[in-house]
């Protein structure tokens, strides 16, 4: 008999990780590319905590903060910090931390420190403010020292954008040591590398566009896949001239055959979308339909009696799937009248038009809500947040979508490829790195 | 003003044969939201107007499930005196959907009157009733003890009373009418952080002092009168002894791991036998069982290493290591009461993200025979102990992979004959 005995995870071991993020920074208070966002709400997790976190139903449960409550209807919020937890740098964590982390991340907030809680205030009920700060932007970080400085199970051993990130394992998490003793992230790492990395053994985790969940399951990989959550969606910035007309933007909407991209160019693996929470999340997805009006689009286009430039619409060069995406979407608007032009560009530069995907970062329909609106259209946040029902929540959605300047085009599950001495992988059905409770089987093991 | 409050714990005592049926429970679960949509449908479309409805089901509700749904609406939109007509004649036209997101049910109705549209919405919880099975030859059976949000280290049970191990508190419970009041609750207090998969064991001392072991601590309640728990860091061994085996056990656990080192004190406990301790080194392992062989204890060790260690039997002192097939890491033993032998408890051999179950085993010739069914639990399996007060149960502790609760279980075993 060669099988073994193991259900309790082991310590030990370092983990290796390559992604294509660059992760110019980790400070959440810095804004970064909506394709950075998924890997740095990742490793946020590992070096701090939030406040509160979400339990399996999506609803707030403690995590920093031991209770809370409100007042003054929901415009007054009191955050209790618990006690005996510390910074990597030995500091005791106190409610000045607490609110010097979060007015750097929002400095509109009036958040002040008491003896042994926070407490917020605005002038606007927050009604969701726990859910809110579930989100990984929200976490607690100190900065005093010039660098970042969390609570997490992970401290940072050393960071260099562009190249590698390695964390080490805090032996005095308040809530138990994580089971791997590091984490080796190298950064900037093309998609087929990572593939190349991964058969060599030179890896352990890596990320697979959607178009390689099939045949590296084929190949028998592991393959670890979220429910579709990633956003990919085209947005028109204000001020963006040959598309400043609403209908125009309806109509380039209206044209886009969104069942044709998730079939072919996503191979099945997403959903099509004219919402920005999928239906798993949001629960009314449905009430935006995004099936194809090429009649619509055309007399809409029709109705914009001006000559029309083509739209540009750029998209990151390094990310394959977008420019198939934007080529099709190319296509599909010229079914209808309208030229678009598909640029390469790191940056939306002077493009009327950027192809943009946003993770949903939490599986509670308001917290990913603000997480895309934030993203997106700040402006809107505020909307988001005092949403306290259902039905205001979608109608803060359907005001982000109103004027056509986001086009949602499809939901993507986040997938990553593992090897096989990875276990214990329990990935909220959102998506992210579930790297505080995974642990490494020795090589021995793995092999059997 | 809202108050969230993280620890709470919910025990309560399940009848083996509860009556309770789920669907008839739902029918008046389902009352008070269809009531709400039904308001919420008649404030924009006006009460008492011919409408025209139709229904969809998009959530993981049953087809009968929506069906009873769905008569309930009607029936609540004909108590507000609404009339159902064909779309031609319909003053309004909704559409009911039966939603869901990762919180709630979420019932939508979109009503659309001439070239508007107007979206309502009723949000309501969602709960995932656990279900059992059992049979064969010896049939395991579960027995749900209690519900936490707290991980539960341990539980024990002292006639009418439940002494709860989390690793924030030792807390006692006592059955009045079917449930469980709580008594006295007592804060674990230690000075390092507890480790990641966090493990704990309660165990007798005498009379009815409480004794609570914890990596690194050990906690010791004398006085069940007096709500004063004494905790102290500690390197001292954990007591394994097993009721009904006349040879006691302390085994070293790791302050700042999930297993015990391998470092283990053997003393007999037989009242005629001079005292005698053997210590002996062990591989480090995450759990014990004893079972007999050839009326001998036989020490079965879960090994970090995935190896499976005996200890003691025929072959005495001598360790013999083998690789078991599908074996997990959490083992105990457990006395059926048609056999003086004991029998070997275990785990699958599963991850912690996984559905796991315990079965029960035979040993013959150190390899594991079947004994009996394996029974389900609804996740992961975090704790298995053997009870230290009677030899025909033991302890195990699963989290509900649905709810996210920590659920404690007593199993037994029944003979089928």
């Amino acid at each position: 008999m060669v099988a073994h005995a193991a259900t309790r995870p082991h310590y030990g071991g370092t983990l290796r990780v390559e992604s294509r993020a660059a992760l110019p920074s980790l400070d959440p208070s810095q804004s970064i590319a909506p394709a950075e966002i998924a890997l740095r709400d990742s490793v946020l997790s590992l070096i701090g905590d939030t406040l509160v976190a979400l339990d399996a139903n999506a609803r707030p449960i403690p995590r920093l903060a031991t209770r809370w409550q409100s007042d003054n209807g929901n415009k007054r919020w009191q955050f209790w910090i618990r006690p005996g937890v510390f910074l990597h740098n030995d500091a005791s964590l106190t409610p000045a931390h607490v609110a010097q982390s979060l007015a750097a991340i929002n400095p509109n907030w009036k958040v002040r420190a008491n003896s042994d809680y926070i407490i917020f205030e605005s002038e606007l009920p927050l009604p969701e403010l726990p859910v809110e700060l579930s989100r990984p932007s929200y976490t607690i970080l100190s900065r005093a020292s010039g660098q970042l400085v969390g609570t997490g199970p992970f401290r940072i051993e050393d960071f260099q954008p562009a190249r590698r990130l390695v964390l080490r394992a805090n032996d005095d998490y308040w809530n138990g040591r994580p089971y791997l003793d590091a984490i080796n992230v190298t950064l900037s790492v093309p998609l087929r590398d990572q593939a190349l990395h991964l058969q060599l053994g030179q890896v352990d985790l890596i990320e697979l566009a959607p178009d390689q969940v099939r045949r590296t399951s084929q190949d028998n990989r592991r393959v670890a896949t979220s429910a579709p959550s990633e956003l990919i969606a085209m947005v028109v910035p204000n001020g963006s001239s040959p598309a400043e007309d609403p209908r125009l933007r309806q109509a380039i909407s209206l044209a886009i055959d969104r069942v044709a991209i998730n079939n072919t160019l996503l191979q099945r693996q997403g959903e099509p979308t004219a919402a920005l929470l999928p239906q798993w999340i949001s629960g009314y997805a449905f009430l935006f339909p995004s099936n194809r009006d090429l009649d619509r689009a055309r007399q809409l286009r029709a109705e914009v009696h001006s000559a029309q430039a083509p739209v540009t619409l750029a998209y990151d060069p390094a990310d394959a799937l977008a420019r198939t995406i934007a080529e099709r979407v190319a296509v599909n608007a010229r079914d209808a009248g309208i030229a678009i032009q598909p640029v390469p560009a790191m940056t939306n530069n002077g493009a009327a038009a950027k192809l943009v995907r946003i993770p949903a970062s939490s599986a509670n329909s308001h917290a990913a809500l603000a997480s895309i609106a934030s993203s997106l259209d700040g402006a809107e946040l505020p909307r988001v947040l005092t949403a306290g029902t259902p039905e205001n929540l979608y109608a803060a959605e359907r005001a982000l979508l109103d004027d056509f300047r986001i086009i949602p085009l499809a939901h993507v599950p986040e997938s990553f490829a593992l090897s096989p001495r990875i276990r214990n992988w329990t990935a909220p059905r959102y998506g992210g790195l579930p790297l505080h409770s995974v642990w490494l089987e020795a090589a021995q093991e793995a092999a059997k | 003003m809202r108050l969230c409050i993280g620890h709470r714990i919910r025990l309560f005592i399940i009848a083996i044969a509860c009556g309770l049926s789920l669907a008839s429970a739902n029918a008046d679960v389902w009352t008070a939201p269809a009531s709400d949509l039904a308001n919420k449908i008649a404030a924009k479309a006006g009460p008492g107007s011919a409408i025209s409805i139709k229904f969809a089901n998009r959530s993981s509700l049953s087809a009968s499930e929506s069906t009873k749904i769905t008569a309930q609406i009607r029936s609540q939109l004909q108590g507000r005196g609404m009339r159902m007509v064909e779309p031609a004649q319909a003053v309004a036209n909704i559409s009911v959907t039966l939603s869901e997101n990762e919180q709630n049910y979420l019932w939508i109705a979109d009503i659309a009157q001439g070239s508007t549209s107007e979206v309502v919405m009723v949000p309501m919880s969602r709960s995932s009733p656990a279900d059992q099975r059992g049979a064969s030859a010896l049939t395991l059976r579960r027995r749900l003890l209690l519900t936490s949000d707290d991980p539960i280290l341990d539980v024990a049970l002292q006639g009418d009373t439940a002494v709860v191990l989390t690793p924030s508190a030792l807390t006692y419970y006592r059955a009045q009418n079917g449930n469980f009041q709580e008594l006295l609750s007592m804060p674990i207090k230690h000075s390092r952080p507890f480790p990641r998969d966090v493990r704990g064991h309660i165990t007798g001392l005498a009379g009815s002092a409480i004794e609570a072991w914890l990596p690194g601590v050990r906690c010791i309640h004398a006085n069940p009168q007096q709500a004063v728990l004494e905790c102290q860091d500690t390197d001292d061994p954990w007591p394994l002894s097993t009721p009904g085996v006349p040879i006691g056990v302390n085994a070293f656990f790791s302050p700042v791991r999930n297993f015990f080192s391998g470092a283990m004190t053997f003393h007999d406990e037989a009242p005629s036998a001079q005292a005698r301790d053997h210590s002996h080194d062990l591989p480090p392992f995450y759990s014990m069982a004893v079972v007999e062989e050839e009326a001998l204890p036989l020490w079965i060790l879960a090994g970090v290493d995935g190896r499976t260690t005996f200890f003691g039997g025929k072959r005495g002192t001598q360790p013999t290591h083998v690789n078991l097939r599908g074996l997990g890491s959490d083992l105990a033993s457990i006395v059926a009461p048609c056999g003086p032998q004991r029998l070997l408890l275990a785990t699958r051999n599963t991850d912690f993200n996984q559905q796991d179950s315990v079965q029960p085993f035979h040993i013959v010739n150190r390899d594991v025979i079947a004994a009996g069914n394996a029974v389900d639990l609804p996740g992961p399996i975090t704790a298995l102990w053997t009870s230290s007060a009677a030899s025909d149960s033991a302890t195990a502790v699963s989290h509900n992979l649905n709810t996210g609760k920590y659920e404690a279980y007593s199993l037994s075993l029944v003979c089928n004959q």
